[in-house]
C-alpha cells in the first residue's frame, strides 16, 4: 500500500455510474486469495463492517418509510402515529454507527488532504502511521469509556426522557461498537503504512 | 475557603423562564459568600439539556438547574411535582421535597430542592377558535411528553414535533394547536396564534440537583445552611417573584391579539380534572403505584 | 486559569493541526474534544460525558432530512433522472455557455425553496448535479462552486427553520423575518450568477459549449414533457406537501425521497439493483456528514463551556469604533464562529448579547437578523473548517481534493461578501418588501 492511509479514496463509483458499486467491490477484495493470520482476521473484521454497513442502509430506509407512512397516516386516518419521529431520530444514531467503520475500511471519510497531497515518500507514510496509531489511541478509549457508560446505564436502568423511553444503554450501546471497530481499522491502516 | 460549583440550566440564560434562575443564583453567591460560589456556565449551548443531569451524576458537572420531566429517565417519579395546582408552601407543608430527597439519593443524585414557580402554567394555543374544550376532539395538538396524557384524554390528536418547527406547522395547518407556556414568545408567533383556553393547566418548578461526591466536599454545616435557606427563605421568595416576568408574557400574549377562551366554572373543573387525572394516571404507569399514591397524595388535594 | 483567547486558540489550533496532518475531519475534532473533555470537564467525568453528549448530539429529528435528502439526490444520479433534466436543458439552452453552473444556481433556489437546511442541500445537489457536470467537461470550479454558493440558499428562502429558530432566539417576528429574508436571498442568486456569467466569458475553458445540435420546436416540448414536468412531482412532494399542510418541512425530506424512487420506477429506470446501491450509497455518505456534524456539535458545547466563545463576544462589544462598526465586527465573528460551529449554538451564544445592542444603536434587527444569517451562510462554506466543504468532499466525484472544494468556494463568498456588504448599506433590500407586506 503506497497511499497514504488516511489520504481518502473513493470507490470509483461515480465517474462511471455503470460500474460495479461498492458492494461489488468489496465482494471481490474479500474473495481475494490472501495467506497468513493476520489478513484472515482482517478479512473477518471487513465482513463485519459490510454487514453493519448494510444494516444501517436497511435502518435509512425504514426511519424514512415510517416518516412517510406517518404523514399518510395523517392525511388518510387523520390519526399521528406518536413513536416515529423518536424513532428516526434514534435510527440516525444507529445508522452513523452502524455505517463509520466501513466507511473507515473504505477510507473515505472527510480528511483534509493539503500536506498529505504534497508529502514525499517515506514521510507520507510516516505521518500516515503516526496519526493512524493516535486515531486508533483514541477510538480505543472510547471505546472503553463508551462500554463503561452504557454498563453503567444497564446497571443503574436509566432511561430516556421521552415519549417511548427506552432503556438508555440501547442507544449508547452502538457508540462503543462503532468505536472498537474504527479502534481496529485505525490499527491496521498504521501496520498498512508501516508496510509501505 | 470557597467551594466553587459549575453550573447549567435546560433553558438559556436569557430566556424567561430563566429569570427564577438569575435570582436563584445571585441570593445563594449573596448567601454564602466566602464559602460556595455558583459559576453558571450557560445552558443548551453547553450541553444538551436532556443529558444534564446525567453529568450532574457523574460529576461532569456540579449542578443543574433543570425541568423535571428532562430527567425522568434517571429519576421516573420527578415530573410529579408539575402535576398539581398548589403553591410552594403548601406543597412544602406535605414533607414532599424531603421525599424527593430520598428518592433522588437512591437515583444518585442531591435533590437540594425546588425553584418554583407555581404561577407559571400551561395553555393550549389555538389558530381557530372552540366553544368548550370538548371541541378539542380530534384536533392535532403539539406536545412534550409530560402533556401527552392530558391531550389524549381530552381526545385530542397529539403530535411530537421539534420546537423549530411549531411555527411552519402552525402556519400550514399540520397541527391546529400547542401547549405551551406563554413566556417571552406571544409576539414572534403573532400571525399563526389567534387563541388560548383558560384556565391553564399545571404548575411550573424547576429543580436543584447536585452531584453527591461535590455535594460531600462542603462541611455538614454548610450543607445544611444551604439547604435550609433554599427550602425555607429563598424558595418562597422565588416563588412569589415571578410576578414581573409573567405580566411582561401576558402584556406580550395581549400585544399579540391572542384571545382568550375562557371556560365555565363548571367546564374549566372538568378540564382541570382531566389534566391532573390523567396525567397522574400515566405516571401510575411508570413508577411504583405506592409511591405514586403517595406523591399524589402530597400534590393533589 | 486560561484567558479566553489563550483557550480558544489551544482548541482551535490543535484541531487544525490534526487536520492538516492528514487526520479525518470527524476524528480530529474527536480527538479535540476528548483531550478537551478531560481537561475540561472533570477528567474521566468529562470522558463519560463526551459519550453521552456525542451520542445525544445524534439523537436528533432535525437531522433526519439531510439523509433523506441524500437518498433524493443518488436516486436522481444512479437512475438517470438527473441526466435527462440536463439533456432537456441542452435542447433549449443549447448555446448558453454555462447553463449547466446556472442550473446548479436555479437549482439552489429551487431546493432552497424545498428545505431548510443547507447541508442537506448540498448533499443533494452536490449528488445529483457535480458527477453529471464533470462528465459534460465542466471543470471543478463551475461544478463545486456553483452548488456551494446557492445551497446556502436553503435557509435564505423559505421555508427555513433556521430563520424561524433565529425569530425564536432573537424575540423577532418570524412571519416578518420569513419576509425580510427572500430578497437578499435572491440578490444572492443573482451575485452568483454574474460571476457566472463573467467566469465564463472570460475563461471559456471552465464552462465548454459542446456542440449541441439544434433542437426542433417539437423534440424541446416532447423532452420537457417526458422529463422536466416529472420533477414537478418531486418539487410537489416536498413544497406541495409544506404549503398544503400535510407534512412539516422535516417530514416533506421524506416525502421527496419516496417520489423520487417512484419516479424512477415509473421511467423504469430503477431495478432491485439500482435502488440498494443507491440507499446503501446514500446511507453511507450521510454517514460521513453526521459523524462531522456531531463531533462538531459536542466540540462547540466544549468551547461554550469554557466561556472561549463569550470572551469572543466580549471583545467584540467593546470595540472602541462607532455603532455601524460593530454591527460589522458582529456579523464578522459570526461568519468566524460559522467556519466551525453549528449556526443553531452561533445563535444561542451570540443573539441574546448582540440584539439588545443593534437595538439600542437604534438600528432595525430585521436588518440585523438578515446579516446574520448571511454570515452563517457565509461561515458555513468558508475554508479551511465550513462544514459545507466537508459534505461537498463528500458527496464530490473521487479525485476531488479538498483545495480544489476551497478554490471552488471563494469566489462565492466573495459574493455572499458583496451581498452583506450591499445589505449593510442599503437596508431597504430588508425593510422594504416587509413594510410592503405588513404596513
Ligand atoms: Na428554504
Ligand atoms: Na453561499
Amino acid at each position: 500500500m503506497t497511499e497514504a492511509a488516511l489520504s481518502p479514496e473513493r470507490p470509483d463509483d461515480r465517474a462511471a455510474p455503470d460500474s460495479d458499486s461498492t458492494r461489488e467491490v468489496t465482494m471481490t477484495a474479500l474473495s481475494e486469495p490472501k495467506t497468513g493470520l493476520y489478513d484472515g482476521v482482517m478479512r473477518l473484521f471487513s465482513r463485519i463492517n459490510f454487514a453493519l454497513a448494510c444494516i444501517a442502509a436497511v435502518v435509512l430506509l425504514c426511519a424514512t418509510s415510517f416518516v412517510f407512512l406517518e404523514i399518510l397516516s395523517r392525511f388518510f386516518l387523520g390519526k399521528s402515529q406518536i413513536w416515529v419521529i423518536e424513532i428516526s431520530s434514534y435510527s440516525l444514531l444507529y445508522m452513523t454507527f452502524l455505517g463509520a467503520p466501513y466507511m473507515l475500511e473504505k477510507q473515505r471519510h472527510v480528511a483534509i488532504d493539503l500536506l498529505t497531497d504534497a508529502l514525499g515518500e517515506p514521510w507520507r507514510s510516516r505521518l500516515a502511521f503516526v496519526m493512524s496509531l493516535l486515531a486508533a489511541l483514541i477510538c480505543g478509549v472510547l471505546t472503553w469509556y463508551g462500554t463503561a457508560v452504557a454498563w453503567d446505564q444497564f446497571q443503574f436502568g436509566t432511561r430516556e426522557a421521552s415519549l417511548l423511553a427506552p432503556k438508555s444503554y440501547w442507544l449508547t450501546i452502538v457508540f462503543p461498537i462503532g468505536m472498537g471497530l474504527m479502534t481496529v481499522q485505525f490499527i491496521d491502516q498504521a501496520i498498512k503504512s508501516l508496510r509501505g | 475557603d470557597e467551594i466553587r460549583m459549575n453550573v447549567v440550566s435546560f433553558t438559556p440564560k436569557t430566556a424567561a423562564v430563566s429569570d427564577g434562575f438569575h435570582r436563584f443564583i445571585e441570593a445563594m453567591n449573596k448567601e454564602f459568600e466566602g464559602e460556595l460560589e455558583l459559576n453558571w456556565r450557560g445552558g443548551p449551548e453547553v450541553m444538551d439539556p436532556f443529558r444534564m443531569a446525567d453529568a450532574v451524576r457523574n460529576g461532569a458537572m456540579d449542578m443543574a438547574l433543570m425541568s423535571p420531566s428532562y430527567y425522568s429517565g434517571l429519576v421516573p417519579s420527578s415530573p410529579s411535582s408539575n402535576i398539581s395546582l398548589k403553591s410552594y408552601e403548601e406543597i412544602y407543608a406535605t414533607g414532599y421535597y424531603d421525599r424527593m430527597t430520598e428518592i433522588h439519593d437512591e437515583r444518585g443524585l442531591v435533590y437540594l430542592g425546588e425553584i418554583p414557580a407555581s404561577d407559571v402554567n400551561f395553555f393550549i394555543f389555538l389558530k381557530e377558535p372552540v366553544d368548550n374544550y370538548t371541541d378539542l376532539e380530534g384536533k392535532r395538538i403539539r406536545v412534550w411528553p409530560a402533556v401527552l396524557p392530558f391531550v389524549k384524554g381530552l381526545g385530542a390528536q397529539p403530535l411530537v414535533l421539534p420546537i423549530g418547527e411549531i411555527y411552519t406547522a402552525m402556519e400550514r395547518g399540520v397541527i391546529d394547536g400547542f401547549v405551551q407556556g406563554n413566556l417571552g414568545w406571544a409576539e414572534q408567533f403573532e400571525d399563526v396564534v389567534n387563541y388560548y383556553i383558560t384556565p391553564p393547566i399545571y404548575r411550573a418548578g424547576f429543580n436543584v440537583i447536585v452531584n453527591p461526591r461535590k455535594w460531600s466536599r462542603l462541611p455538614d454545616d454548610l450543607q445544611q445552611r444551604v439547604q435550609a435557606y433554599l427550602r425555607e427563605e429563598l424558595a418562597p421568595e422565588l416563588d412569589k417573584g415571578w410576578d414581573p416576568v409573567i405580566e411582561a408574557g401576558n402584556q406580550e400574549v395581549a400585544n399579540a391579539g391572542f384571545q382568550e377562551i375562557r371556560l365555565s366554572d363548571a367546564d374549566a373543573e372538568a378540564y382541570l380534572d382531566i389534566a391532573i387525572e390523567q396525567a397522574w394516571a400515566d405516571l401510575e404507569t411508570k413508577i411504583d403505584p405506592a409511591l405514586a399514591a403517595e406523591l399524589k397524595a402530597m400534590l393533589v388535594d | 486559569m486560561m484567558e479566553w483567547w489563550q483557550t480558544l486558540s489551544l482548541l482551535l489550533g490543535s484541531l487544525l493541526i490534526l487536520m492538516v496532518l492528514g487526520m479525518p475531519v470527524a476524528f480530529a475534532f474527536l480527538a479535540v474534544n476528548l483531550v478537551g473533555a478531560f481537561v475540561f470537564l472533570g477528567g474521566i467525568s468529562g470522558i463519560e460525558q463526551l459519550v453521552i453528549n456525542t451520542t445525544g448530539a445524534l439523537t436528533s429529528f432535525t437531522l433526519v432530512p439531510i439523509a433523506m435528502f441524500m437518498i433524493m439526490g443518488e436516486v436522481m444520479f444512479r437512475s438517470g433522472i438527473a441526466n435527462d433534466v440536463m439533456d432537456a436543458l441542452d435542447k433549449w439552452f443549447g448555446r448558453l455557455r454555462g447553463r449547466l453552473a446556472f442550473m446548479a444556481v436555479g437549482g439552489g433556489v429551487l431546493f432552497s425553496t424545498l428545505t431548510g437546511n443547507s447541508m442537506g442541500s448540498i448533499a443533494l445537489l452536490g449528488s445529483s448535479l457535480v458527477p453529471e457536470m464533470q462528465k459534460r467537461g465542466y471543470k471543478k470550479p463551475m461544478t463545486l462552486g456553483p452548488i456551494l454558493g446557492s445551497a446556502g440558499l436553503a435557509i435564505m428562502i423559505p421555508p427555513s427553520a433556521l430563520a424561524v429558530v433565529l425569530g425564536v432566539v432573537a424575540e423577532l417576528p418570524i412571519g416578518r423575518l420569513l419576509i425580510a429574508i427572500i430578497l437578499p436571498g435572491l440578490l444572492m442568486a443573482v451575485l452568483y450568477a454574474l460571476y457566472i456569467l463573467g467566469r465564463c466569458t472570460v475563461d471559456p475553458d471552465v464552462a465548454p459549449s459542446f456542440d449541441v445540435e439544434k433542437a426542433p420546436m417539437s423534440e424541446r416540448l416532447i423532452a420537457t414533457a417526458r422529463h422536466i414536468l416529472p420533477i414537478g412531482i418531486i418539487v410537489f412532494a416536498v413544497v406541495g406537501f409544506i404549503f398544503l399542510g400535510i407534512a412539516t418541512p422535516t417530514e416533506a425530506a421524506a416525502s421527496g425521497a419516496v417520489a423520487t424512487v417512484l419516479l424512477a420506477l415509473f421511467k423504469r429506470r430503477l431495478s432491485i439493483k439500482l435502488f440498494s446501491e443507491s440507499l446503501f450509497e446514500s446511507s453511507m455518505i450521510s454517514v460521513m456528514i453526521l459523524l462531522i456534524v456531531a463531533m462538531a456539535i459536542a466540540f462547540t458545547q466544549l468551547l461554550a463551556f469554557t466561556g472561549a466563545t463569550y470572551g469572543m463576544m466580549d471583545m467584540v462589544m467593546n470595540l472602541p469604533v462607532s455603532p455601524k462598526m460593530i454591527v460589522l465586527a458582529m456579523v464578522f465573528s459570526i461568519i468566524i464562529l460559522g467556519m466551525f460551529m453549528g449556526p443553531l449554538p452561533i445563535m444561542l451564544i451570540t443573539l441574546p448579547i448582540f440584539v439588545p445592542v443593534v437595538i439600542e444603536f437604534g438600528f432595525d434587527p430585521l436588518w440585523f437578523a438578515v446579516l446574520f444569517l448571511i454570515a452563517i451562510e457565509t461561515g458555513s462554506t468558508s475554508p479551511p473548517l465550513g462544514a459545507g466543504l466537508f459534505v461537498m468532499r463528500a458527496v464530490a466525484p473521487k479525485g476531488t481534493t479538498m483545495a480544489n472544494i476551497y478554490s471552488a468556494a471563494v469566489p462565492f463568498l466573495i459574493c455572499d461578501f458583496l451581498a452583506i456588504a450591499l445589505v449593510f448599506v442599503f437596508p431597504e433590500i430588508v425593510t422594504w418588501p416587509v413594510s410592503l407586506m405588513f404596513d
